[in-house]
């Protein structure tokens, strides 16, 4: 893989001073090309979740960064990924978005691979490859690394480097906590695929599903306003704006919407009574589940409302009774294109009745392409990106120095109850995850040229 | 499947184009009433997939819901559009023009349903071309000679949407 060295260039660096991030790195294709290499060609990218795929035969297409990849579990029930591109002359092997097959054939010549991406077929061979085919070396292109955590299944392109495990630091444990969900059942997915392209860099959107909550007010307004949520749903006021909310994690990681006092479960309680008894049960028997879980922790993390695993895979949901969990991940097209995918899983245990609000929810309200948030959220993205690309815009840096003063040292701190929650808790209006973001973006892009990870 | 009658498609033609009138004026107040009050409105794109493993049939677009709006939620995303300047996917307001064709009216008993399909362009922030296309398939009732959409269906004829969605059909 041929290494392009930028490592001096100025062009390459996100944080231009403390708190301060460039403009350039949002629309120059040039970059975008460095990351391909650099980010979506060494980090851990998500492929799918386990659930979507439950038999062998079953297969997923998606994107490992900006290639176009299957993910299948073999007939042996191992979660495998390939490169969707036949050895041959490079035509797609597989042009659906899901299904079963023991076989992947390709169109044009006919050459044929098993779930394990071995070539097990290929037409009038005696004829045509009378002298000879490597048939072990013309199998699919496999992604080296493929590991599972919490039901995620994560692939790395890099052949070596840092375990998933290692790669995740801290966030591992937010991700079984909040999408384990092995105590309601495990997930399950409620119907298909969603997908739409924004024109806007997917930093923007990543940085956003970081750590943003301080849009939340002015973006997601009318929410508000004509009462789609209401003020009781734990927004504006209610809790302290110095409240432990935001917390930055390991690797350019974070999560948000943090609560950790049972004010969710009461307020989940009130919402449940109008979706009637079955509904109640459920938030009740649910929070007795949880309290078993974190009987041994310090602090009660309930929910949470978005997160980024750095680079591209966000997830939101509020982790709780009522909520499911949204999974997304940003395909970066171009510099300014990004195709945003989601999948939308429920607690299995959960009645009918949740799982129904859940997603109706979602797609009224939510981040589905025809749901108010996601409305809204668009536009910012795309105006955002647009503003990156003239010259004299470029010349000044975005600001990212919220509370980077008092890092660490936020009033009211030592009464918030976060003992043992892994990673840097933060109030809710800062910009501490972004910042933890672009560090390892930087990180990342300017590490010593031909190093790997 | 019964004929319908010449003067029951006319009326249906008149009130399709009339309902797209409404929607690309902005009147949507008057668009909501188009819906009865038990109305559910839900928007499909598709995906493909691989239903068997060989064979004729052995793939399917199959359509993937989108969204499931009552009465009242579409009431509530008209309230954010018309009573507020937070709707900022629509501030400032975007330019649409709703092209509603090949009509197909069923009859079967008492129950009316109709198909339309459509070509809807929208002008927005620095690209004029967004387009979405599809098909409607509505029940109708008719109450004190109005025709009024009891359920609607909305197909968009994408895999990956072109954009997020804040035009309605």
């Amino acid at each position: 893989m041929r290494v392009v060295d930028g490592s001096r260039d100025p062009s390459n660096r996100a944080v231009v001073r403390p708190g301060h991030v460039s403009r350039g790195i949002f629309s120059d294709s040039t970059v975008f090309e460095r990351e391909l290499q650099r980010i979506f060609g060494r980090c851990w990218l998500f492929l799918g979740h386990e659930a979507l795929i439950p038999e062998p035969g079953d297969y997923l297409t998606t994107y490992l960064g900006a290639d176009p990849v299957i993910v299948c579990r073999s007939e042996s029930g191992k979660v495998r990924a390939f490169l969707n591109s036949c050895p041959h002359r490079g035509n797609r092997v597989c042009l659906f978005d899901v299904g079963n097959t023991s076989t992947f054939r390709c169109s044009y010549h006919g050459w044929s691979f098993d779930t394990n991406g071995n070539l097990v077929g290929v037409p009038f061979i005696r004829e045509a490859y009378f002298d000879g085919i490597d048939r072990e070396g013309l199998g699919l292109v496999p992604v080296p690394r493929v590991e599972v955590c919490a039901g995620l299944v994560f692939g790395s392109w890099a052949a070596e480097g840092s375990t998933l495990e290692q790669y995740l630091g801290n966030m591992a444990f937010y991700l079984s906590h909040f999408l384990g969900a092995g105590d309601y059942g495990g997930l399950t997915p409620v119907g298909g695929r969603h997908a739409y392209t924004l024109r806007a860099n997917w930093k923007i959107i990543a940085e956003n599903n970081v750590g943003d909550h301080y849009h939340t007010m002015t973006t997601h307004g009318s929410v508000y306003r004509v009462g789609i949520r209401a003020k009781s749903q734990g927004f504006e006021g209610e809790q302290s704006p110095f409240g432990p909310f935001e917390i930055r994690l390991d690797n350019g990681h974070g999560i948000g919407g943090i609560e950790t006092d049972d004010e969710a479960y009461e307020r989940e309680l009130r919402q449940a009574e109008a979706l009637g008894g079955l509904a109640v049960e459920w938030v009740k028997e649910r929070y007795r589940r949880f309290g078993a879980a974190v009987a041994s922790r310090a602090s009660r993390p309930y929910s949470y409302s978005h997160a980024t695993v750095f680079p591209n895979f966000s997830f939101f949901g509020r982790g709780a009774a009522l909520n499911g969990r949204l999974l997304s991940v940003l395909h970066p097209r171009t510099a300014t294109e990004t195709e945003v995918w989601y999948w939308f899983l429920m607690e299995r245990d959960a009645p009918e009745v949740v799982k129904e609000y859940a997603w109706t929810k979602l797609g009224g309200e939510g981040l589905l392409a025809s749901g108010i948030f996601a409305q809204d959220d668009a536009e910012n993205f795309e105006r955002v990106t647009e503003s990156t690309r003239s010259p004299v815009a470029r010349e000044h840096p975005f600001d990212l120095s919220m509370g980077l003063a008092v890092e660490e040292h936020w009033p009211g701190q030592e009464t918030w109850k976060v003992q043992g929650l892994p990673g840097v808790v933060g109030p809710r209006f800062s910009e501490h995850n972004q910042r933890g973001f672009y560090e390892q973006w930087d990180s990342m892009m300017n590490r010593g040229a031909g190093t790997s990870e | 499947m019964k004929r319908s009658t010449d003067a029951s498609y006319v009326d249906l033609l008149r009130f399709y184009a009339s309902e797209a009138a409404l929607l690309d004026r902005r009147d949507l107040v008057a668009w909501l009433d188009v819906f009865t009050e038990e109305v559910t409105y839900r928007l499909y794109t598709w995906e493909r997939r691989q239903v068997k493993r060989a064979g004729p049939g052995s793939s399917e677009n199959v359509p993937v819901l989108l969204l499931s709006d009552d009465r009242e939620f579409l009431h509530k995303r008209v309230r954010r559009l018309v009573e507020t300047d937070l709707a900022h996917a629509e501030r400032p307001m975007s330019l649409t023009r709703h092209l509603i064709t090949n009509l197909r009216v069923h009859e079967e008993g008492d129950s009316l349903s109709a198909e339309t399909d459509f070509v809807v362009f929208q002008s927005r922030l620095q690209e004029d071309r967004h387009q979405f296309y599809g098909s409607r398939r509505d029940l109708l009732v008719v109450e004190d000679d109005r025709i009024r959409v009891s359920q609607r269906e909305v197909f968009l004829d994408q895999f990956i949407l072109d954009r997020t969605v804040s035009v309605l059909f």
